[in-house]
């Protein structure tokens, strides 16, 4: 029987193949990535790691555990096309691999500046994206990052704590504006400014010069541009193949796609969450995503291959962002719809918003309170309902309420 | 130069000589010791890197406040010495150091 074939050698990928190993020392399995670079982590790119002169790279997996694992992982190896009907994906040379269950893990990419001059901005979403930014940040003295999501918040927070002076430009009124409870994203955008960060909201980007930023509030003088205004799915092989797509590539619980023997994972997949009136799909880019539905898809393999009944995913999602000293911790899928109640008790610096929907709490926002983002993260695991009146009658100690509920 | 050595689960252990400000998490992985994920890459977010250590030379500081509440909500049974080793920190205030490889 031939193998699988993971196509993207990100976190879920990586994740995929490790877990696979785990379950099944025999199983031919084989990685296709189109980069150059031994599989590594993301995340501290745009938190530390690009602040470093020494650009430390943290692998996903030793050197060597491919080798050792008999994981046979081609670098440089962009595939151009699939067929589901044979079975096989063509790489760029024209070789033709068959698999017996193929995984497409392809991640993002980042959206460019549209404006004129937008090649002139550089994002942040490889190794190789930091070898280019990198030393430029060490010998600029000011900064402008455009889009104030997680990557431009990060990236904005941790050049201003090296001693540069940041601007950080977004359309929006505030920072973080759909990714967290508005208070906290207000919260955020008051920090960053009281540290010597200028922010400016409501700011329409016109032109990128090597000269800075043009903008209808002015020009930004600055030495390097850094954008961080989101990615889309990279799904053109999957619809090429015929595959069914929206906004990343559908899958249904078990992480099928709508061809068979075909499973997608991580950011570029978009799976059904939630229950009742509240189901919809959704694609995260997240560490947890690419963690937990690269273990079920994996064992959903080895389950197919089995004849086995497959597992679904049914996930709790929870992020992280590392802002210069300000760390927020995301657990659940807030919404700018739910009701947002703030947990008393909070100083200058940190903050607990509970988002309720229905009366119920679906997710919980915290910044510097690692503790309530643990807490907030155990009972909406539990999937059981959480009312503000039971936070209440626990003095607004979530830790409490877990340890009762437990 | 501090002597790591990783107890792994099946009572085999992995030593290794480390430099001044290498954490714990990564040096495992480096070395292939079973049992440690790192999942969330040294972020101290998780609990796959989780240790206890059986023996300090020298002076290791305690666990941070999020390691701690990790190890509190995470970690089903914490021991006294658990950590998470991507917040064990090498330096030349420890000569060498033993842990044994535990349970996410």
């Amino acid at each position: 029987m031939t193998g699988i074939v993971i196509i993207g050698a990100g976190h879920a990928g990586v994740n995929v193949a490790a877990s696979l190993r785990k379950q099944d020392a025999d199983l031919a399995i084989t990685i296709l990535s189109a980069e150059d670079q031994i599989p590594y982590h993301r995340p501290p790119l745009s938190k530390k790691a690009v602040f470093d002169e020494a650009l430390p790279i943290e692998l996903l997996q030793a050197n060597g555990y491919y080798e050792k694992a008999n994981i046979d992982l081609r670098l440089s190896t962009p595939v151009t096309s699939i067929d589901t009907a044979g079975q096989t994906v063509t790489l760029e040379d024209g070789t033709q691999l068959p698999y017996a269950q193929l995984v497409i893990a392809t991640g993002t990419t980042l959206r460019a500046m549209p404006a004129p001059g937008g090649e002139l901005a550089q994002g942040v979403y490889t190794y190789a994206d930091i070898q280019y930014l990198g030393p430029r940040i060490q010998a600029a003295n000011k900064i402008a990052v455009i889009g104030g999501g997680f990557i431009g918040c990060e990236v904005a927070a941790g050049a201003l704590k090296m001693g540069k002076q940041v601007s950080l430009l977004i359309t929006g009124p505030r920072a973080l504006r759909k990714a967290v409870a508005p208070i906290l994203g207000e919260t955020v955008t008051k920090l960053h400014r009281e540290n010597g960060m200028d922010v400016r909201t409501g700011c329409r980007v016109q032109e990128i010069t090597p000269q800075g930023v043009s903008t209808d509030q002015g020009f930004v003088e600055a030495d390097v541009v850094i954008t961080g205004i989101g990615a889309d799915a990279n799904m053109q092989l999957a619809q090429d193949a015929g595959l069914h797509t929206q906004h990343g590539i559908l899958v249904n619980e078990f992480g099928h796609t709508s061809a068979a023997h075909v499973y997608a994972v991580g950011d570029v997949a978009e799976f059904p969450y939630g229950f009742g009136d509240n189901k919809t799909t959704l694609r995260l880019e997240s560490i947890q995503n690419a963690t937990d539905q690269g273990a079920i898809v994996a064992a959903n393999i080895v389950a197919e291959r089995q004849q086995q009944e497959a597992k679904a995913y049914t996930p709790t999602p929870w992020f992280w962002s590392d802002q210069g000293d300000l760390k927020l911790q995301m657990a659940g899928l807030g919404s700018l719809d739910a009701e947002h109640k703030v947990l008393p008790g909070n100083t200058e610096t940190t903050l607990t918003v509970v988002h309720l929907q229905d009366g119920e709490m679906i997710a919980v926002d915290t910044l510097n309170v690692p503790g309530n983002h643990l807490a907030g993260r155990k009972l909406l695991e539990m999937k059981k309902p959480i009312t503000w009146a039971m936070i209440e009658d626990c003095d607004f100690d979530l830790k409490k309420l877990f340890k009762q509920l437990r | 130069m501090t002597q790591v050595t990783f107890t792994q689960a099946d009572g085999s252990q992995v030593s290794v000589e480390a430099n001044n400000g290498e954490h714990l998490m990564k040096l495992a992985l480096d070395n292939g010791v079973e049992g440690i994920t790192g999942a969330c890459g040294g972020s101290c977010m998780c609990a796959t890197c989780h240790v206890t250590v059986d023996s300090v030379t020298g002076e290791l500081a305690g666990p941070g406040e999020m390691e701690a509440e990790i190890l509190d909500m995470e970690v089903d049974e914490p021991q006294e010495t658990s950590r998470l080793c991507c917040q064990v920190f090498v330096s030349s205030d420890i000569d060498s150091i033993n842990v044994t490889v535990q349970e996410g």
